[in-house]
């Protein structure tokens, strides 16, 4: 299919996108006094694979350090002295019940239409989902308002309505709590830190690093597409980032894309 | 390799280890891979147990079927309410309960002693400082139960500090005199005492965890000063299913999720439930179909937001190839035809673009027999295997 214009040179040099081939860190093993590469998945068996495969092939561990996102933004936060915690989903859980509750008296949020739609979990995966694809960036809140208005009713008001839900439960949480929401609101903290410090807090928390390989992954975030885009924009680390065999072949083409935005990181609820 | 049901299928898979095993294969070398362990744990296991195959099976620890949990959850029960009755009062010796200074052999009370001190004691629920009472008034009660009884009774109110003293000591104590019971009792491959180990150190946490959630919802107002309270707590605590996968242990066979297959390197992968319910099954989304195809074409402004594979089975068909991908010499693909009931189970649609053998129904049940005889195909891919390694 041809796509309607390519935007691959929207993609900064310092990122490069793989297929498969992840396994070529193995040629990259050797002695080093500390870790010159960070290898991040997202599943930690996945890192524990990676360290299984390094054994097997007899080849040292030193030259690499293992961590997930929020793990990575955590140190980004620890570097410049922010805040690290966030409630988990047990809390949120019970946040989402009162504000539930509160809402049958006094409408704060708006909920929609249908089953499960009283029910916490079903609730908050709404919001999960929203911040999956949105990272609550006000340019792409927009562009699912665009997405939105295009399908036909009833679905076009349906799909606009779990936005507003996703929104409001956003809001009513963050009123509720000093902490961070979740730990993506932690990636999304250090996101901007990246920016606002021009880098600083990076190489306070990774002074020796040379790479970045983001592996294991069959799909990608706007979280973790914010994060990079500001990790390059801010630094000259060279981010790589692999995708799986069968899904890779689409997110590489559809990845670039995800960067069409200014200001990663920012929120629509400033 | 098809069999007839799901427990079928099982069996056909654990006679298969076992005969790739008589055939000279280490166990290490043979990886079991499945969509979702949830349907196929049980089964796994008891053909494991037929076919004298150890499995170890990469999941969650279900923490709240293991004894530590239990432990800790009636020492809750017999504290929470105003009255107990003489089982809750006495279940947390069934599971093992020692007190924090115990010394030599004389802890846990053998179960056999409990069962008779509950037969012996009247029927009837009472404060715990009665039972106190009772118990040293009934003749023939063991001397450790009137301990254990006056220990309920001395346990404080509960508060965040106390809730973490008073069952930390519990998990340890357990670790100390409850553990050792298991492992006596366990087979060669100690795979009851890895379980009850691992579940020490996840109990642990828990009772960290539950003492800064109580903290909080104690502070907050949502909850009271009470032991059913913390009870109430813990239990929400350990049915959150944690994105940690457990141990593995070298003589035993891996059974693991397609998604952890990702990046290993093993030379016999076994992929087991092939059919077009497992493999793909559909991710759940709040979204509509419509919005989620929108979002995947990305189309003007769609383009900038993030899609995902697992709206279609994309997510299945990389874990389907990392699958394929993980092993060196060869693979064995295997399905059902029938539900329990006898309805017909439709064959995968990943086997349709793959170039495979398959095994006769005849050969199938030679592999099941006291026989173990491995399928053609099977030894044909053990001898190339073979051919390549011996240089």
């Amino acid at each position: 299919m041809q796509r309607e214009h390519t935007r691959a040179d929207t993609l900064p040099a310092q990122v490069t996108l793989h297929v498969g081939a992840e396994l070529e860190l193995l040629d990259r093993a050797r002695h080093t006094p500390r870790p010159t590469e960070l290898v991040v998945a997202p599943v930690e068996l996945h890192q524990r694979n990676v360290q299984r495969r390094l054994r097997e092939a007899r080849e040292p561990k030193d030259a690499f350090e293992f961590d997930d996102v929020v793990g990575v933004s955590r140190s980004v936060l620890r570097a410049s002295d922010a805040s690290t915690t966030a409630i988990d989903r047990i809390d949120r859980l019970t946040l989402v019940r009162e504000i539930l509750g509160e809402s049958a008296s006094a409408p704060s949020v708006s909920l929609p239409v249908g089953t499960g739609s009283h029910d916490p979990q079903h609730v908050e995966q709404i919001r999960t989902e929203v911040e999956t694809i949105t990272n609550y960036h006000p340019e792409r809140i927009a562009a699912w308002e665009d997405a939105a208005g295009d399908l036909y009713a009833p679905i076009d008001a349906d799909t606009a309505a779990l936005l507003d839900t996703a929104l409001d439960v956003e809001r009513a949480l963050r009123a509720q709590t000093a902490k961070a929401v979740s730990e993506t609101e932690l990636v999304r903290r250090a996101t901007r830190e990246l920016t606002a410090t021009d880098g600083t807090a990076w190489t306070g928390a990774y002074p020796e690093t040379e790479r970045l390989s983001l592996m294991g992954l069959s799909s990608i975030s706007a979280t973790v597409a914010d994060f990079l885009h500001a990790l390059v924009a801010a630094t000259t680390l060279d981010v790589h980032v692999y995708f799986r065999e069968v899904t890779g072949e689409y997110l590489e083409q559809r990845f670039p894309s995800l960067f069409d935005i200014a200001e990663p990181g920012v929120e629509v609820f400033e | 390799m098809a069999s007839t049901t799901r427990r079928a299928e099982a069996r056909s898979v654990m006679a298969l280890v076992a005969a790739l095993r008589s055939g000279g294969v280490p166990v290490r070398d043979i990886a079991l891979v499945v969509r979702d362990l949830d349907a196929y744990e049980e089964p796994l296991f008891r053909a494991a147990m037929q076919y004298g195959v150890t499995p170890v099976f990469w999941t969650q620890l279900r923490v709240t079927r293991t004894r530590p949990y239990a432990l800790v959850e009636s020492v809750c029960d017999a504290l929470a309410g105003e009255r107990v009755d003489r089982r809750t009062l006495l279940r947390p010796l069934e599971h093992r309960w020692a007190p924090a200074s115990a010394a030599g052999h004389s802890w846990p009370v053998e179960p056999g002693v409990v069962q008779r001190a509950i037969a012996g004691l009247p029927d009837g629920a009472r404060p715990v400082e009665e039972w106190v009472e009772v118990v040293a008034t009934t003749d023939d009660v063991d001397a450790r139960i009137g301990a254990f009884v006056q220990w309920l009774s001395d346990v404080p109110e509960p508060r965040p500090e106390t809730v973490a003293s008073v069952l930390g000591a519990v998990v340890e104590a357990y670790a100390d005199h409850g553990l050792p019971e298991t492992k006596a009792a366990d087979a060669p491959a100690l795979l009851a005492t890895e379980t009850d180990a691992r579940a020490v150190v996840r109990v642990r946490t828990l009772v960290q965890q539950l003492r800064h959630k109580f903290a909080e919802r104690v502070d907050d107002g949502s909850l009271e000063r009470s032991w059913a309270d913390v009870a109430e707590l813990s239990s929400v605590i350990a049915t959150q299913r944690p994105g940690r996968r457990e141990h593995s242990n070298a003589r035993a066979v891996d059974v693991l999720e397609a998604n952890d297959v990702w990046a290993l390197d093993v030379p016999y992968v076994v992929a087991v439930g092939l059919t077009a319910t497992e493999w793909p099954q559909e991710t759940e989304s709040t979204l509509p179909p419509e919005f989620q195809e929108a979002v995947l074409r990305g189309a003007g402004s769609a383009s900038t937001l993030a899609p995902s594979p697992a709206w279609t089975d994309g997510r299945d068909r990389d874990h389907f190839a990392d699958t394929l991908c993980a092993a060196a010499s060869g693979v064995v693909l295997t399905r059902h035809t029938e539900t329990g009931g006898g309805d017909t189970v439709h064959p995968s649609p990943f086997l349709t673009a793959l170039d495979t053998d398959s095994v006769s129904a005849g050969a199938m049940e030679r592999l099941r027999s006291a026989e173990r005889a491995l399928p053609a195909p099977i030894r044909a891919m053990l001898s190339e295997a073979g051919g390549e390694t011996d240089d």
